[in-house]
């Protein structure tokens, strides 16, 4: 699976608490071609300037203090509209409905690489048509 | 049946060695004991085997003594006795005859005096001399009576008892016994004997009044400490030691005429025998009564925490999807890397190595989990609380996180051990953790905190404290929450802190609730540190 050439190479901003998740989805992205720029909580990811050159969110659901969705309910009131693929360990099949009927996706752990890379290309579609995937 | 009869053989030759000069009455007839416990521990059907085996023991042994006549009498009586004797005792206190219940005590002395006293009259002593064919010097009909109905009860008393236990006893039970075990009985028997020497082996003028009682206490150690068994045992021993002390002309009985000597003997043996087998049962029941109590409270603790590990279950669910995600994506993203030019092995390396540690952080979780359910003796070790309330985050993270609680731990340096089960304090604080979580799901999210603390909290306690602000208990009645099937949630047995506080006292701590000022309960659990190992390297010590 390879991006098409003529994109720029999106760039991923993954937010998890849990180390071993954050370090080891943000290596599989970057060995998929995208650019990552990882964070360990929500309001890391608010103090980072960096964070408005994002073009998507892989964001954990639940954290200490503010969560995944608090932090897009927060983005939204601010204007941004992340493409966001929500991930999370619990099972919660309103909460998945909920997601996906705004757009965004919703993947429960643990997931493979596809889904994660289909879930990514279908939020990003509408912002970034280019970032389609280019099945030779 | 050759053991048997060879058992029956050396007590009747005891038995003879115990008859008193001038008399046909035996002081005690030991061999009846070996033939009535021969009789208890065999099949009915098989019984003549038992009366033929110990009938020609009986011959041999009498035969230089009494003539032929008088020892088939004595044959036959005996065997109508012993077996009538028998087969009241299967009816009435019923079988196997332990001695373990007040029940069988009470039933065991009554047909022990009744039976004999009945027996009596058809002993050859007795009917000669109903017919003024023989009658012992100094000696009426109903003293006769009486000497031969004491005779025959303080076999079924102090003798038979002893005999049956014995044969019953699991002798392979007598390895597993501890050292201290032994060092006890060891201790006990030693001053069993030297009360009894000096109570009946010191001279008539000393020994009369105080020496006679001090045999009551070891005899009573006996029957608290040893049981059954070993209450008759000593009673026996206490018995041997005063017909000793007599036969030398030493001790309290030899003050009193012949006949008198061997009435108040066996007075004193079987008013000595009845309170301390009875005793010894008591004790006994009461020994069991616990111990049940005991088992059926560690499996009532193992049956709340396969309950909460149910609850859990979601929360487990939740910390192995964690390592399993990263696993998949490490191993996918090495997959990738694999198939590039150039290789960077450094980076396949370290992909490997986190995959390897969280699969083993994976292993954890479901090593925890296991421990929640596998139904273990409790086994008490020094275990350090900190660990404990670690290890009860780590299995309710998924609660945690899905309750949207933040969690405060604060844990004091230096913290000595305590002395507990580690599953079962583990359930413990679980319960809490999870109890305080659940308690939030109405409070607004940013305040729902969840404060653990662990810290000393005076010269003999660790504390933990776990405050929540949630709901709170019931005003008032806080201690309501402790009542077994008293439950605020939907879900839930109510159990959860009914046991947790039963082990918490087992561990000689304490275990409350209280309400906070502005919001939600407190719990506070205090184990008591263990002193003896103070400093984490004796600890270790103690462990290795």
């Amino acid at each position: 699976m390879v991006l098409t050439k003529q994109s720029a190479t999106p760039v991923i901003g993954v937010i998890d608490d849990d180390p071993s998740v954050l370090k080891s989805v943000s290596r599989l992205l970057r060995s998929a071609g995208f650019s990552v720029v990882p964070f360990a909580s929500t309001e890391g990811f608010l103090e980072t300037h960096q964070s408005w050159t994002l073009h998507c969110l892989v964001l954990d659901i639940h954290f200490e203090g503010m969560g995944g969705l608090d932090l897009e309910a927060y983005l939204a009131d601010t204007g941004v509209h992340f493409p966001i693929v929500f991930i999370t360990a619990h099972d919660d099949a309103a909460l998945r409905e909920r997601i996906e009927a705004t757009g965004q996706a919703y993947l429960r752990k643990p997931f493979d690489e596809t889904a994660l890379l289909d879930a990514i290309h279908r939020v990003l579609l509408p912002t970034h048509p280019g970032a389609r995937p280019d099945h030779n | 049946m050759v053991l048997l009869a060879v058992s029956y053989y050396l007590a009747a030759r005891l038995g003879l060695g115990f008859r008193f000069q001038d008399s046909q009455i035996g002081v005690v007839w030991p061999a009846n004991a070996v033939l009535l416990a021969a009789l208890l521990l065999t099949p009915t059907r098989r019984w003549w085997v038992v009366l033929v085996a110990t009938a020609l023991a009986h011959a041999v042994a009498v035969a230089s003594v009494t003539p032929a006549w008088r020892a088939a009498w004595q044959i036959a009586g005996n065997a109508l006795f012993i077996t009538s004797t028998a087969l009241v005792l299967r009816r009435v206190p019923g079988l196997p005859l332990t001695f373990e219940t007040r029940r069988q005590v009470f039933a065991y002395s009554a047909i022990a005096f009744v039976l004999p006293a009945l027996y009596a009259f058809t002993t050859p002593a007795f009917v000669r001399a109903l017919f003024h064919l023989e009658l012992a010097p100094g000696s009426t009909l109903a003293t006769t009576l009486l000497r031969v109905t004491l005779s025959n009860a303080t076999v079924l008393l102090l003798v038979a008892p002893v005999v049956l236990l014995w044969a019953q006893f699991p002798v392979h039970r007598l390895k597993e016994l501890s050292a201290r075990r032994l060092w006890e009985a060891g201790a006990v028997v030693l001053s069993v004997l030297a009360v009894g020497m000096v109570a009946f082996g010191t001279g008539p003028e000393i020994a009369v009044g105080v020496p006679l009682l001090w045999v009551f206490p070891p005899l009573l150690w006996v029957a608290v400490r040893f049981g059954p068994v070993g209450a008759s045992t000593a009673l026996l021993g206490v018995a041997a030691l005063s017909v000793w002390g007599t036969a030398r002309q030493l001790g309290p009985f030899v003050l009193m005429t012949h006949a008198d000597r061997v009435l108040s003997l066996q007075l004193f043996w079987i008013v000595m025998c009845t309170p301390v087998m009875l005793l010894a049962a008591v004790i006994w029941e009461r020994e069991r009564v616990e111990d049940a109590l005991q088992a059926h409270r560690t499996q009532l603790a193992h049956l709340t925490r396969v309950a909460t590990a149910g609850e859990l279950s979601s929360s487990l669910a939740h910390e192995l999807r964690q390592p399993l995600t990263a696993i998949l994506a490490n191993a996918e993203a090495a997959q990738v890397l694999l198939t590039r030019d150039g290789v960077d092995l450094r980076e396949v390396r370290a992909i490997l190595e986190d995959i390897a540690e969280q699969d083993k952080f994976a292993a954890n979780v479901i090593g925890r989990l296991r421990s929640l359910l596998e139904k273990e003796e409790p086994h008490f070790e020094m275990l350090a609380m900190e660990t404990t309330v670690g290890d009860a985050l780590a299995l309710s993270r998924g609660t945690v996180e899905r309750s949207g609680v933040q969690v405060e731990t604060q844990i004091a340096p230096g913290l000595p051990r305590v002395r507990g089960d580690p599953v079962q304090l583990l359930q413990v604080v679980l319960n809490l953790v999870v109890n305080g979580c659940e308690s939030m799901s109405a409070t607004p999210a940013p305040d729902r905190r969840l404060r653990l603390r662990v810290a000393r909290q005076d010269s003999e306690y660790v504390e933990v404290l776990i405050a929540d602000s949630g709901t709170g208990l019931p005003p008032g009645r806080e201690d309501r929450v402790f009542e077994p099937f008293f439950t605020t949630k939907k879900t839930g047995l109510g159990l959860g802190l009914a046991i947790g506080r039963s082990i918490v006292s087992a561990h000689g701590g304490r275990l409350w609730g209280e309400n906070n000022l502005l919001r939600g309960a407190t719990f506070h659990l205090l184990l008591p540190m263990d002193h003896a190992n103070d400093g984490p390297t004796a600890a270790d010590r103690h462990r290795r």
